[in-house]
């Protein structure tokens, strides 16, 4: 098992051959970002397909500006930002739509023997990942995109502050805000329900 | 009870205080404060209620799903894909610039040679013009002698022919001078 030190030395190995052209440099930096990058552009953009779409429009970004990219700096807050500007604007070109989110991620499900471990556990899951998308569904791309970074990705607000161009204090103002609106749509469901 | 506690409503209600008590950053005394409020606000308590329970939701979430296994790979080739592009739009625009150059500068060189050739003409017409001429003039300096009294006697019968007036005027007037004199 690396240490941190040794890890974050290889890390900044992989940059500076990735920045020259190295292929397997590329591959090694896509292969330990590209989980984070789609997770903040699922969160984001609520699809699978779009969300993994969106996440290989980022890389690709990423690979193609990686000789602007400083090393002084972390890359993570940088890919990051690239890939909320990305979905950023893939959710401004959106046309509107009747939400497709009732249906699920893939219109009608199907467990798949092997696939989940149960289906009670799958059903469950499900219904705890529509409620999020739910709740996300009435935020600005913007907030949307510091609640997935502050609570799913783990990210401090020095980070935050870095793939946002938002101030600290402004970060932690509008994370607060976004949770009130999810928790007035809450009650509102709740007592509709 | 918080006029009992001498609760400021406006304080509590303000946003600063929602933050911070979200955040945990009450003091034991602000706590009690707060909790005294949520008591007397049934919609604040409810609101309340909603955002620790959004909390938990988001701290709870499940993950999202795994990418696919091939996801590296189809990124990697996407790319690939992606500066195969790139570089084929890049070598149409050079060409494309290229092209542009060259019709240009031929358009240009044509222009210009279209130019000197109209002014080549120009000064080679003078030039033969100016040739003609010079050799008329010598001619006539050569051949002056043969050809004044030729010259002349075509400059008489002109004169006679188109000034019989004239020299009958010129014969009387001569006439009469000559006797005006002998008379004298």
């Amino acid at each position: 098992m690396k240490s941190q030190i040794e890890w974050d030395a290889q890390h900044q190995e992989w940059i500076r051959l990735a920045q020259q052209g190295n292929t397997e440099a590329i591959t090694q930096l896509v292969a330990t970002y590209q989980q984070s990058v789609f997770n903040v552009c699922y969160r984001m953009l609520g699809e699978r397909a779009e969300a993994e779409d969106a996440a290989q429009e980022t890389l690709i970004k990423a690979i193609t500006k990686l000789h602007t990219f400083n090393p002084e700096r972390p890359f993570r807050p940088w890919v990051l930002r690239i890939a909320s500007n990305e979905c950023i604007d893939r959710i401004r070109r959106r046309r509107p739509s009747v939400s497709l989110d009732a249906l699920g991620e893939n219109g009608a499900w199907e467990w798949q023997p092997g696939k989940s471990p149960l289906p009670e556990v799958e059903l469950l899951r499900r219904e705890r990942e529509a409620q999020v998308r739910s709740l996300l569904q009435h935020l600005s791309p913007l907030d949307r995109l510091l609640v997935s970074l502050f609570y799913w990705e783990g990210l401090s607000y020095a980070e935050i502050a870095t793939v946002t161009n938002l101030t600290i204090p402004a970060i932690k103002s509008r994370l607060f805000r976004a949770r009130r609106t999810m928790a007035r749509h809450l009650n509102q469901e709740a007592a509709h329900a | 009870m918080l006029d009992e506690l001498k609760i400021p409503w406006d304080e509590a209600q303000s946003e600063a205080w929602w933050e911070r008590a979200a955040a945990g950053l009450l003091s034991p005394a602000e706590t009690r404060i707060w909790q005294a409020y949520l008591a007397s606000c049934d919609p604040c308590r409810r609101e309340w209620e909603a955002l620790t329970s959004v909390e938990r939701i988001l701290r709870t979430a499940p993950a999202p799903p795994r990418v696919a296994d091939d996801f590296t790979q189809a990124t990697l080739a996407r790319w690939q894909q992606s500066a195969a592009r790139a570089t084929v739009s890049r070598w149409i625009g050079i060409l494309f610039l290229t092209l542009i150059i060259v019709v240009e500068l031929a358009w240009l060189g044509h222009t210009a040679f279209s130019a000197r050739h109209l002014l080549d003409v120009l000064f080679a017409g003078r030039q033969v013009w100016w040739e003609a001429l010079t050799l008329m003039w010598s001619s006539f300096l050569v051949s002056w002698q043969a050809l004044l009294p030729v010259a002349l006697t075509i400059a008489l019968l002109a004169f006679l022919w188109y000034m019989p007036n004239g020299l009958l005027v010129t014969a009387g007037l001569l006439f009469w001078t000559h006797h005006r004199a002998g008379t004298r």
